[in-house]
């Protein structure tokens, strides 16, 4: 037989891995720094930079893209070569992957600290740096098309479709999501508003959850779980089927993220249908995963790498139970902006994206330095203690975000709220956070001691960047009709196959989207909603570089216990001007989006400056830069015109003008301050802040008045 | 340019919803035909992929296994 000798690319799967673990342990850190803050806020020193509301972007996409960003190349650079039987593509591109990815985690780093962030939960990142992960992302994906084109393999092994889908989808999930108009370098405003851009960010955010934390890594666990159990996958069958009804249920699911907020009723039941029926498919690979091991159990008592693949596929399986659970709607009424959703996202990201590339890092190091593991025993530990610490993270939080979803709701036999100061309710989970940060300082622990097994483990080895193998080339299949044409020929031509999952997402995507394009069927429009003042604007830029939205809401669901607590409901016709939404996610503090006109601005000046002052046993932290810090409005004038772009009905010519009106509103509230014994400049941020949170909410409040 | 106005009506969008549920099933049913027309040494050789030692050089696939 002709056989062709070549070379495994492993010097890139050495760069990736490497940076996996770096980057694993920066994530974790910041994570832990975190956790700690919200139960000691004098942790974020003072200084803006190491505030909650700038730390939590960078810990998300700390772990999200750099460690199990990373994770994934390490993985697909690996296995993709192996059921290729093939080098990589170009050894251009593979650089150009590593390094590409690598400037852009800095990037966001220092750009994430700084405040410059779209406030777009995991998508905060400004469009300079949305067009070089574009770009990086494209590489990848020709590097991987063109792996599977030359490949010398006659089939296309099931992982590698879990890696073309996860290519197409995130690619397009980038660019749907950071359509956005520059004000400057640095600042952009998103085309979308309220609720376009509220269903536009959870459709990426959901299926940033499925493509790039779920798919890669079922990729994965189809090629290493067999790997390290040394047997195939239990069901390849089952593999398949698994494959397509993921990819074309995970893209609907999106709209369960805004249940019983001011998204039309349809969309929100469409979300919990879908949710509900990709429960199936979860499970069809968490069992095709667990399945694998029958009749190896015995191995799973003395083989790390095993272990944790196994923790880890449970985990998968416990997350998407707990997901669909979730998106009921009486289930979400409870648990939404509650500590059940970070619990709920843990379990996912510690369990399943964590464990697997613990296992794979475990299986992978010794393999490629031809040695055997450094400490068996550490490994152990490490499973151990990582395990002891996602339970200790986890269940508090369970525990915490009930309680709080109860205590927000309870009523007295008068009729009255049971717990009205917020902060009651707050006090009580203390205990629970504290508990939380033990659980990640322990998983922390566990990565430290890997990367120390790791790279005792590299010392001994030899590692050889450029492995030899040899296999046949791929020669025309003359049994076509024995194996079913159709698939044969849709494998063999892997641009075909890989238009055909991009047309089955885009399908998805593009009927869940386009309706509620039909805005003026969807958001009833209410005359008395005004576009923002420019200070207000400025105010509201403030908003999102300190990311308030990490732990405050705007959006008061229709029930009793919220109305009763913050005001009238959030309707769909106040957010047209909200370039971007800033709805949130999260109530680690109340609900603002009926904050204006609540508390005078001497209560907003002194509570930012220290929140203790107003409300004794706060967990918000201090922003005393903002007194200090002179408003920046170098860019007023572009962000008005910007905004016209988008439809906000400023004036032609207002731009001109609209510093002027910020000074004058800037100096009745400096007056009033005056007045209360407060001597401020007007020009600095938190006036700025003062109008915006003034102003929250009184567009109908305005409307009731005049009735 | 106001792309708030931009395709503030489609005809007939409620039948987005349906075509979409017949592409899935469809995709559904045809996955399941497949699956249960396959040859049996076909799926076979495709889970066996993984497995095929690749370490043609040092052949050292057992000896790196933590045991």
């Amino acid at each position: 037989m002709n056989v062709e000798k070549f070379n495994y690319d492993n010097q890139i799967v050495k760069l990736f891995l490497i940076a996996t673990v770096v980057w694993g342990i920066v994530g974790l850190f910041v994570g832990v720094l975190i956790a700690t803050q919200l139960y000691i806020p004098e942790l974020n020193l003072g200084l803006s930079f190491t505030t909650f509301g700038r730390l939590r972007p960078l810990h998300t996409n700390a772990a999200i893209f750099a460690f199990v960003g990373n994770a994934i190349f390490t993985g697909v650079y690996y296995s993709l070569q192996r059921i290729s039987k093939a080098r990589m593509y170009s050894d251009v591109l593979s650089k150009i992957n590593f390094w590409g990815w690598q400037l852009i985690i800095v990037l966001a780093a220092v750009t994430l600290v700084s405040g410059i962030t779209t406030s777009k939960e995991y998508a905060e990142l400004e469009w300079p740096i949305d067009i070089l992960i574009a770009i990086v992302w494209v590489v990848f994906g020709i590097n991987m098309l063109g792996t599977l084109i030359k490949r010398r393999e006659k089939h296309i092994y099931v992982a590698a479709w879990f890696y073309i889908s996860t290519f197409i989808t995130v690619a397009v999930l980038h660019i749907g999501n950071s359509i956005e108009l520059p004000v400057s370098l640095l600042k952009s405003y998103p085309v979308y508003a309220g609720i376009q851009d509220a269903l536009v960010q959870w459709w990426y955010g959901h299926n940033a959850v499925a493509f790039f934390l779920t798919t890669p890594f079922l990729g994965l666990m189809y090629y290493f779980l067999p790997k390290a159990a040394n047997r195939p996958i239990f069901s390849y069958k089952l593999s398949i089927l698994h494959f397509w009804t993921l990819i074309f249920i995970y893209i609907w699911a999106g709209p369960h993220h805004l249940l019983y907020s001011a998204v039309p009723n349809w969309a929100q039941s469409l979300g919990t249908v879908f949710s509900i029926m990709l429960w199936m498919p979860s499970w069809g690979g968490m069992l095709n995963g667990l399945l694998t091991l029958r009749g190896a159990w015995d191995r799973v008592r003395d083989n790390p790498v095993l272990k944790f693949f196994v923790i880890g596929v449970t985990a998968y399986g416990m997350s998407t139970f707990e997901g669909p659970m979730l998106s009921l709607k009486n289930v979400n009424a409870l648990a939404h902006f509650t500590d059940w959703i970070p619990a709920h996202v843990h379990v996912g990201t510690l369990g399943w994206n964590g464990f697997m590339t613990f296992g794979m890092l475990y299986w992978l190091v010794p393999k490629m330095w031809k040695t055997e593991l450094f400490s068996k025993k550490l490994a152990n530990v490490h499973f151990w203690i990582g395990t002891l610490g996602m339970v200790i993270w986890v269940i508090p939080m369970w525990w915490s975000g009930i309680t709080q979803a109860l205590m927000w709701k309870e009523f007295t036999d008068l009729g009255l709220l049971k717990y009205p100061n917020f902060l009651e309710t707050v006090l009580q989970i203390v205990p629970m956070y504290i508990m939380r940060s033990i659980g990640g300082l322990l998983y922390l622990t566990g990565i430290i001691i890997a990367a120390y097994n790791i790279f005792k483990t590299i010392g001994k080895g030899s590692f050889v960047p450029n492995e030899e193998a040899e296999a046949a080339p791929r020669g025309p299949s003359n049994d076509k009709l024995k194996y079913g044409m159709i698939h044969r020929y849709l494998e063999s031509k892997t641009i075909l196959f890989t238009s055909l999952a991009f047309l089955a997402i885009l399908v998805g995507g593009f009927v869940e989207i386009v309706p509620t394009y039909l805005v003026k069927s969807n958001v009833p429009t209410i005359t008395s909603v005004k576009p923002y003042t420019p200070l207000e604007l400025e105010g509201r830029d403030i908003y999102i570089k300190e990311a308030c939205n990490s732990c405050h809401s705007q959006m008061v669901r229709p029930f009793r216990s919220e109305v009763e607590r913050y005001g009238e409901y959030s309707k769909a016709g106040e957010f047209v001007y909200d370039h971007p939404f800033l709805w949130g996610s999260k109530r680690t503090g109340p609900d603002l989006h009926r904050v204006g006109g609540k508390y005078s601005n001497m209560w907003h000046y002194l509570h930012m400056e220290n929140p203790r002052s107003m409300s004794p046993g706060s967990l918000m932290p201090t922003y005393p830069w903002l007194i200090e810090n002179k408003l920046n409005t170098s860019d007023l004038k572009s962000k008005i015109s910007v905004m016209r772009t988008l439809g906000v009905p400023y004036e032609e010519g207002y731009e001109e003008i609209a510093y002027d009106e910020l000074m004058q509103q800037a100096e009745i509230i400096t007056n009033d301050l005056l007045e209360n014994g407060i001597v401020v400049e007007p020009d600095k941020e938190i006036i700025a802040l003062i109008a915006y949170l003034q102003r929250l909410g009184t567009d109908i409040k305005t409307k009731v008045a005049e009735k | 340019m106001k792309f708030s106005n931009y395709l503030s009506t489609i005809d007939n969008v409620s039948i987005y919803p349906i075509i979409t549920l017949i592409l899935f099933f469809a995709v559904f049913v045809g996955a399941l035909i497949w699956i249960f027309t396959r040859d049996k040494n076909y799926i076979s050789e495709l889970e066996n992929i993984p497995l095929e030692n690749d370490d043609y050089k040092q052949n050292t696939e057992n000896e790196n296994e933590i045991n």
